[in-house]
Formats: structure tokens, sequence, C-alpha cells
């Protein structure tokens, strides 16, 4: 505040108080990026804290189907890479519990380690329906992207006359169709 | 401009057919997610998802690539 005379005196006299209201830090965009602002990275991970997701795929799913809240992003790695970015775990509040060991295991001792934790979940699959699965998803995929490749011959203008609005439009229903697939997928 | 107006409803119809039968088929692949009759990794899972992504970002590139030549020139 620019020191005045007049304001000292009507400060003496409790007129008005001697320094300005401060706004409140509710909203404190300070990161611009790519156009859209965002909080700082300490802020926004304590509104994520709060959560208590306790693994990054927990945390995929809800920053997926949910409204995170003003200025935090669903891709904090690359919003804050290089501002204060550490890992998934910092940023989730989970404790490395596996790091501590690694230290103390040698180097090839962490591979076998690895593979070992990787096994558990391909057995848990039904080997039968895991067979269905790529018999029909192979007989399949080939199919749809050709069905897809042959919208995208429609853009050739010399044969087709289109507006931007029934481009727009087709893309907008394919979207549609692959978000519902993703989310099918990301149910299980 | 009838030639134009030709190609518009060439574009019409393909577009109809075409679409609509993408669309049935990206059906069909979202249900092979049901667990109850198939099972599947969940790097299956993602190599489905992003060979479709794929697909579907390179037409909407063919679409914007070409948005220049729609527009009529008038006087």
């Amino acid at each position: 505040m620019i020191s005045n005379p007049y304001n000292e005196e009507l400060i003496r006299m409790g007129v008005i108080r001697e320094k300005p209201i401060s706004f409140k830090k509710t909203v404190s965009a300070k990161y611009v990026f790519k156009g859209k602002k965002y909080l700082s990275y300490e802020d926004a991970r304590k509104k994520i804290l709060s959560l208590k997701l306790d693994s990054v795929d927990a945390w995929r799913k809800y920053a997926f189907s949910n409204y995170l809240g003003a200025g935090i992003p669903d891709n904090p790695d690359v919003v804050y890479y290089g501002r204060g970015w550490v890992n998934y775990n910092h940023w989730l509040g989970i404790q490395e519990k596996s790091k501590t060991k690694k230290t103390f295991v040698k180097s090839k001792k962490i591979k076998k380690f690895l593979i070992v934790k990787k096994s558990p979940t391909v057995q848990k699959i039904n080997t039968d329906k895991n067979k269905k699965f790529i018999k029909l998803s192979e007989k399949r995929m080939p199919k749809t992207i050709k069905a897809i490749k042959l919208i995208g011959n429609l853009s050739n203008t010399s044969n087709y006359f289109y507006s931007e609005a029934d481009s727009k439009k087709i893309n907008k229903e394919l979207k549609k169709a692959i978000k519902i697939l993703k989310k099918n997928y990301l149910k299980n | 401009m009838v030639n134009n107006n030709q190609k518009k409803e060439k574009f019409i119809e393909l577009a109809k057919s075409r679409v609509n039968r993408a669309i049935n088929m990206i059906r069909l692949i979202s249900n092979l997610a049901n667990k109850s009759h198939y099972d599947y990794t969940p790097e299956q899972a993602k190599k489905i998802i992003k060979a479709l992504n794929d697909e579907v970002r390179s037409v909407e590139a063919k679409f914007a690539s070409k948005k220049r030549g729609t527009e009529e020139f008038t006087l």
C-alpha cells in the first residue's frame, strides 16, 4: 500500500485497516499449461491425498471417471514435469516399501523378484476363456480397423463434398463408441 | 453446382452406412470385455484400445488435413 499522509491518519482513527484485506488463496492457479490454469504441485497434491487412493490404478480409474476439482490435472506427470513432479507414489502418498528392500538386494535378484511378481496375475486368468477371447478378437479387430479406414477414404474431396460439421460429427460418433469400449475394458 | 450436390449426396449415403458399420463393429469388440464369457490380461485390453484409438485418430487427421478444400469460392 502506498504510504500517504491521509491514509495514515485514517488508520490512526481506525477507519481503515493497516493492511489491505488479502484474498484467500482458494484458487491460486500458478501454472498455465497449454492454456489451462493449474494449482501448484503441493496444493494439488494435498487435495489428492485427502482421497486416500492406494494405487496408481485406483488413481487412473478415479481420474477417468470423476471431476477432480478446479486446477487439478488428470495428467499430473505431464503438467508438473520439472515443476516439482516426483512420481505417482509421491503424488498419491503411497509409501514405497519395495524400494527400501531393493537397495539391499543385488541387481540380478531384482529381476527374478519382478518376474515372480508378474506371474500370479497371468495365472489368475482363465486360459480357456482367454483363448476364446484371442480367437474372436483376432477375427474382429482386422474387420473393424478396415471399416474405420474406409471412413477415412471419405475425406477425399475430389470424390466427395462435405462440410466441416459433417466430418466433426463422424469423429464425434467414433470417439463416443471408443469411449464406451474403453469403459467396458477398464471396468474389470 | 450440381456436381457438388451429387458429391454431397454420395458422401452422406456412404458416411451413414460406413460409420454405422464401424460403430457396430466396435460394439462387437466391446462385447468381448465381458469377463463372464471371456478373459484377458490388462495388456491385451490396452493393445485393443490403443489400436482402435490410433485408427480413429488417423481418420480425424485425414479429415482435418482437407478442411480447406471444402469451402466454396465466392466473389
